[in-house]
């Protein structure tokens, strides 16, 4: 088949992309309500904490972190892949990126902005988190910028304010398509608005580009930057199973790792809900699990790197604690070993051809591997803190209603914020989509 | 509208008006309108009285602030509590601000108690008194209100006074002359406590701690030593040299080889013990130049004790200056009088003070007894299981709000005095009974037992008489040998005083009150359950009921602070539980945890089991203390009552597995060191080696290591030196930061979670391989490290740096991360999980110089900095630096042995800086950390390592 050139290809793009903006289907307003229930649900619990105290979580005091803290490192995580997809690999050429990085990137927003809710939960007087920030105040007090706590602020803000502009900015010439094909007045009201009068002039499109590379150059340092403060709320400190200079790349590459199972786990039901199944080809998977190869090599390493470390260092605490970890307690170790499976084990099976391709296998493996990375950090945070330094205070956590409650809530809000994402906003890049369907010649970037 | 100056007028008057109202919200911040002469809003009041928690009689100073009592400390001048109290005493607050005290005249009409005027209570009590035939069973009491307790009785027809407490002593009594006579134990070069928990409950702990730390000294390179013989690892037990551990009933066959009268390989045999130790401990006791011998609860152990004193410890048994213990009445009088009562030969029941519902075992058919009294009176301050059977309740005054005065031994008599006002509608025990006297037309020779007490002091007691003798003793706090020759006062240097008014006082000599001293033959104890030899079939369990070391025998149970303290070894807190050896265990088929039902002659009792090697073999350990059926919210219902079961001819109990489990409320956490050389020990002969030399002062700042420039310290560096071989594991310390400080207490659920607020808690380590010494205790408390992990993670600031080199929390700038906390590499950071509740009365307690923290933030050891601003704002107001030794944190303060050292190290003189620079055993915890620790361990000295 011959493939379509010109404004009939555009055209096409155009109508396959537009129709996915169409009125949801029954499925869709099925799993919105859900999202709406665990939404709900998750705050009901999150108020008796509120208003009762931290005591409601599983929390003690050699385990002060736990859940909470978990989910954040792992939503922090889950916003690696977008700004990777979209910047890295934008700075790299990988062609294949080009359909699937609005997704991420919405992704990476939803996912920070839920990332940024359990830093606050987890507070014990949440209503005076703003000391936190450093303002003016006439008590001349600041955060103490020596606590990396504070670096975490300032890396998430500046991630989430980035990466924001950074999605909005490759939307724009995607929703003046949008305004110029709705029907719908308030659809366009909004698209009106937003495409900011983009009319698609050349000199236009030569901002655009400049700016696209511009902010991508920005976003690049950005997503190895985050992840490595957020390795530094353990790092820095002297806690036996955080404290090792390989957390940052670690973390790094554990949050790439997860980001790609999560746009994975998201692209796959979507393609078919919104019958982009044209667009999103097995190709396009195929490529992620290839990249999650590498990432689960780099994790797998690591986890290697780290017991040796702790022997070669022939520090008894380390040593003790690796041994407990992989060996000595019933419920941490069947957890660790999970972990060692489905983040290095699981992803090696993309090596089979086959299997890599087909979208089932890719799936589920997908969501092994978001549980394995969830696993890991819950691992790396509640185990260490459980076996310290000194025996007299160990104790063994276990979550809580409450804290399973507001983890579901971060489900179902991130969740919600991408349904109705891709519903409003046009879900697959449009102009990039067209710059490809364009001879080489007449590209502009 | 134009505004005229009237108008204008007008609306400022409103104005002002409505400012001046708004301020009604505040009426907790009205100051007096008539300021008490003697209150000053800030500074204390000490008050010198007596602690009546148990028999032992530690002089205690009580602090007031704007009339509440907050603190209890021990009275410096007086030779038992040296200045120091135990767990129990410092929790006698608790007794006072007691949430769940009876408030007001109580009087039973069918079977429900109603409030009653005391005029009602005193009108009918005495009319139904008149004629009757009256018995008397009190508490232990001595001095002026036993006199009057006996005058009292003699007026009102003479009937029968029984001194009952559960723990009575006459296995001591028995090997003794029938007294219980003063040991000294600091002169003593070798030790055998033949099961006698001489530190936690025997007699008089505190005094006996302070005793065992000075005979521990090491003089010479060598120190007194101490074998513990008996059934169980107590915490005693855990500080002796040598534990020979046989069932009950086998002390007397262990003394017999320690003296070389039975074979000591037959013994070993016998009780699988190892012959080395057996015959070494002979040799030592044969060679020893002071030995002395303590007998224990049960009447084999005090025939063991009082065969190895015989002839050679004479001078430190001293029968000539007997224990106030020796007033407690016989149980043979006790089962006198309970079959007047079955028999009907009792009219009316007067108890005070006393519990023989709960302390009386089940075989003693008290209960039943005492349905047959027409009435019966009970004089207490608690509804506990006797007052709730009781026809009238008279609350009686806790010791607190009494004067009163106690005498421990003949030559020591303490002086209570109230240290604070009435917080109930309640009278005093002395002033009811002289009213009720009165009201039955009999004449004490006192209007109020205030004359009574000055009467029998030699004091002029009329209204308006001044007597300068009276105040020196209320300052003193009562008469002991060198306690007028001193002409200091009782109160604390820090605290609000005026100086003694001077010369001395002749000491006028007191009216001889010792409770009769029963010559039962019979000695019976409710302790010993194992009067008999054990039969070595295996078939019976043996059963070994010891005293709680917080609850004594279950009347100190209703503190929450006791509640939630750690039993010493066990670890365990607010409940009972039987302890049992592994193989036992195994034998019965048991494991940690497991319920079994414990059965002796009909009674069952239901109890979780706890499973480690320092119970004998066929022998089963259960506290006393718990399961109250009626005493207080914090008491009732919880665990059982052991005395219910003891004191049967066979000490033989039946253990059964009922398949349930419950879980031993206790603190969590592993009780091993794992190599890790946390808590250290040093053997006696190798002790001056030093390891790894602290460099002195601790360097604040090593260059080529730290990121950061060191601190500056303005003025002082405080610090804290820990020695730990003098400590004993007793918890006092952690009882006086709850007091202190304003700790919270998180219950079993809270414990449960591990959630326990204890700034100072006593960490333990077992080694049974460590022969010497398995069981280290180890206080644990912040370590006010130079270079504190936790500062540098807050995000706020709330963990600071202080510039005398405190470590601070401040409350109201933390967010609560817990960040801080998860970097301690000690744990001692506390976070405040939910808002806990004080119920009133007890915030009264609550210490006004310490904040309480509100939940959702981290709380610390402070070195209470309340202390250290004290002494520094009096230190200034007399214009001198602060003296070495001045500022006492809590812990410090109470210490029975002296465990704790508190100090400047930026001066070279202090006790502080010439330990950590002299003493070859300093050591700090987890010093590769390179946390630069302000906590400086001196590690325990051991016999071997």
């Amino acid at each position: 088949m011959e493939r379509p050139v010109g404004k009939e290809a555009f055209n096409n793009i155009d109508r396959q992309v537009l129709q996915s903006l169409g009125w949801p289907t029954l499925g869709y307003w099925a799993v919105l309500g859900l999202c709406v229930l665990l939404m709900l649900v998750g705050f009901i619990a999150y108020l008796f904490q509120y208003f009762l105290g931290m005591g409601v979580t599983g929390l003690s005091i050699p385990v002060g972190w736990a859940t909470y803290i978990t989910n954040f490192v792992w939503w922090v995580g889950i916003a690696h892949a977008g700004t990777l997809i979209s910047a890295i690999l934008y700075l790299f050429r990988v062609k294949w990126r080009n359909r699937i990085n609005r997704v991420a990137e919405a992704m990476t927003i939803f996912a920070i902005l839920t990332a940024g809710l359990f830093p606050l939960i987890h507070l014990g007087r949440i209503w005076v988190f703003f000391w936190l920030l450093p303002y003016p105040n006439w008590r001349h007090l600041w955060p103490n910028f020596k606590s990396p706590l504070v670096w975490d602020v300032i890396a998430v803000s500046t991630y989430l304010t980035v990466s924001t502009l950074f999605f909005y900015l490759g939307l724009i010439p995607d929703l003046a398509t949008a305004r110029d094909n709705t029907r719908e007045t308030w659809r366009r009201k909004l698209y009106t608005w937003l495409a900011l009068g983009w009319t698609g002039k050349y000199e236009q499109w030569r901002h655009y580009a400049r700016a696209y590379l511009a902010l991508a150059t920005l976003v690049t340092p950005l997503v190895i930057s985050v992840h490595s403060v957020v390795s530094w709320d353990f790092a820095m400190s002297l806690v036996r199973g955080w404290h090792t200079t390989i957390f940052a790349p670690y973390f790094v590459a554990g949050a790439i790792h997860s980001g790609l199972a999560m746009v994975i786990t998201l692209l796959i039901p979507l393609r078919k809900s919104l019958r982009l199944d044209r667009i999103l080809t097995p190709y396009y998977f195929e490529q992620m699990a290839l990249l999650m190869i590498f990432t689960g090599s780099i994790i797998g390493y690591s986890y290697g790197v780290e017991a040796f470390m702790s022997w070669y260092s022939a520090d008894k605490f380390e040593r003790q604690f690796q041994a407990f970890r992989a060996f000595g307690s019933p419920y941490y170790s069947t957890l660790f070993w999970m972990l060692v499976v489905f983040n290095v084990l699981v992803p090696m099976t993309f090596f089979v051809k086959k299997w890599r391709q087909n979208l089932r296998y890719l799936f589920v493996a997908a969501i092994l591997v978001n549980l394995g990375m969830w696993i890991e950090r819950y691992v790396i945070i509640v185990a260490s803190l459980s076996h310290d330094y000194l025996p007299s205070s160990w104790a063994i956590y276990a979550p809580r209603i409450v804290e399973i409650l507001v983890t579901g809530f971060s489900f179902g809000f991130f969740l919600f914020l991408f349904l109705v994402c891709v519903k409003l906003l046009p879900s697959i890049p449009m102009s990039e989509m067209k710059e490809d369907a364009l001879p080489e010649r007449d590209r502009a970037l | 509208m134009p505004l005229t100056r009237r108008e204008f007028l007008k609306g400022m008057g409103a104005a002002i008006g409505g400012v001046g109202l708004s301020a009604v919200g505040y009426d907790r911040l009205i100051p007096y309108l008539n300021q008490p002469e003697d209150i000053v809003p800030g500074v204390s009041t000490w008050y010198a009285t007596s602690c009546r928690e148990c028999p032992a009689g530690c002089a205690m100073v009580v602090r007031n602030r704007e009339s509440h009592v907050v603190k209890c400390e021990g009275n410096p001048l007086q030779p038992i509590s040296h200045g120091t109290l135990c767990a129990r005493g410092q929790a006698a607050l608790h007794g006072l601000y007691d949430p769940d005290r009876i408030k007001r005249p109580q009087r039973k009409v069918d079977g429900k108690f109603e409030d009653a005027s005391w005029d009602d209570a005193l009108d009918d009590i005495s009319t139904a008194l008149a004629g009757q035939r009256i018995a008397l069973i009190t508490d232990l009491q001595t001095g002026s209100l036993d006199t009057l307790m006996r005058a009292w009785m003699t007026a009102m027809g003479g009937g029968p006074v029984v001194v009952y407490e559960p723990i009575n002593y006459e296995p001591v009594k028995a090997v003794n002359g029938g007294v219980v006579p003063s040991f000294n134990i600091a002169d003593s070069d070798y030790l055998i406590a033949f099961g006698c928990d001489f530190l936690e409950t025997w007699v008089s702990p505190v005094e006996f701690a302070g005793q065992f730390e000075v005979m521990r000294r090491v003089v010479g390179g060598k120190r007194g030593r101490f074998i513990y013989v008996g059934p169980r690892v107590s915490m005693t037990a855990a500080n002796a040299d040598v534990r020979i551990i046989v069932p009950p009933g086998a002390a007397s066959e262990v003394a017999s080889a320690l003296l070389g009268r039975a074979s000591v390989g037959g013994v070993a045999r016998k009780y699988d013990l190892d012959p080395r130790v057996l015959s070494d401990a002979a040799q030592g006791l044969a060679s020893a130049r002071a030995p002395l011998a303590l007998p224990g609860w049960d009447i084999d152990s005090a025939q063991a004790a009082a065969a190895v004193n015989a002839g050679r410890a004479a001078g430190l048994v001293n029968t000539g200056r007997p224990h106030a213990i020796t007033g407690i009445s016989s149980m043979a009088d006790m089962t006198a009088l309970i079959s007047d009562m079955d028999g009907g030969r009792v009219d009316a029941l007067i108890i005070q003070g006393a519990n023989p519902v709960y302390g009386l075992p089940e075989s003693a058919r008290f209960v039943d007894a005492l349905k047959r009294v027409g009435m019966v009176v009970s004089l207490s301050s608690f509804m506990d299981e006797t007052s709730s059977r009781a026809d009238w309740v008279l609350p009686s005054n806790t010791p607190l709000e009494s004067w009163g005065d106690y005498r421990p031994y003949p030559d020591v008599a303490n002086l209570m005095q109230p240290t604070m006002g009435l917080l109930w509608n309640t009278r005093h025990t002395g002033d009811i009974l002289i009213e009720l006297a009165q009201r039955s037309g009999a004449n004490l020779g006192a209007a109020n037992f205030l004359n009574y007490l000055k009467r029998q002091w030699g004091v002029p007691a009329g209204a308006g008489q001044a007597s300068p003798e009276w105040d020196s003793l209320l300052r003193v706090g009562g008469r002991w040998p060198g306690s007028t020759s001193s002409g200091r006062d009782a109160t604390p240097s820090t605290g609000y005083s005026s100086s003694v008014p001077g010369g001395t006082f002749p000491l006028t000599p007191l009216t001889p009150t010792a409770g009769a001293v029963t010559t039962s033959a019979s000695p019976g104890t409710p302790m010993a359950s194992a009067t008999k030899p054990p039969t070595g079939g295996g078939k019976g369990i043996r059963l070994w009921a010891y005293p709680h070391i917080y609850f004594y025998d279950g009347r100190n149970a209703n503190r929450r602070w006791l509640q939630e303290i750690p039993e010493p070894v066990t670890r365990a807190v607010w409940g009972s539980w039987v302890e049992m050896h592994p193989d036992t265990a195994r034998r019965i088929g048991v494991g940690m945890d497991d319920v079994v039902e414990l059965e002796h002659a009909g009674v069952k009792l239901q109890l979780p089991v706890f499973v480690w090697r320092g119970v004998a073999r066929d022998t089963v350990a259960v506290p006393i203390g718990q399961g109250h059926t009626d005493y207080g919210r914090y008491a009732s219902g919880r665990g059982v009552n052991i005395l219910r079961v003891i004191n049967a001819e066979d000490p033989r109990v039946t253990l059964n597995a009922v398949g349930d489990r419950q879980w031993v409320t206790r603190i969590k956490g592993a009780n091993r060191q794992y190599d890790r050389d946390i808590a250290r020990t040093v053997a006696l002969e190798s002790r001056f080696k030093r390891e790894k030399p602290i460099r002195m002062p601790l360097p604040s700042g090593y260059n080529e290591r730290d990121f950061y420039p060191g601190h500056k310290h303005a003025g002082h560096r405080w610090a804290m030196v820990v020695d730990m071989s003098k400590c004993i594991g007793c918890h006092a310390c952690t009882v006086a930061c709850y007091a202190e400080n304003n700790l919270a207490v998180v219950g079993p659920e809270g414990i449960y979670r591990r959630r326990e607020m204890a700034w100072l808690r006593i960490d333990q380590y077992v080694d049974w391989q460590q022969e010497s010494a398995p069981i280290l205790f180890q206080p644990m408390l912040c370590q006010h490290c130079d270079a504190a992990p936790c500062e540098p993670v807050c995000p706020v600031f709330a963990a600071a740096h202080s510039d005398e080199g405190i470590n601070m929390q401040i409350y109201n700038r933390c967010v609560g991360t817990r960040y801080c906390s998860n970097n301690c590499p000690y744990k001692v950071r506390r976070f405040n999980w939910f808002d806990y509740d004080w119920p009133t009365p007890l915030d009264w307690q609550l210490n006004p110089d310490v904040t309480t923290r509100s939940r959702g933030v981290m709380e610390k050891c402070t070195f209470c900095i309340q202390r250290i601003r004290e002494a520094e704002i009096v230190a200034k107001r007399e214009g001198r630096p602060v003296r070495d030794g001045e500022i006492t944190p809590a812990c410090v303060q109470t210490c029975p042995t002296g465990v704790f050292t508190f100090g400047d190290l930026m001066k070279d003189d202090s006790r502080v800086s010439q330990l950590i620079r002299h003493d070859p055993r300093a050591y700090q915890v987890l010093d590769e950390l390179n946390t630069k620790t302000a906590v400086i361990y001196l590690k325990r000295i051991v016999e071997r390592t």
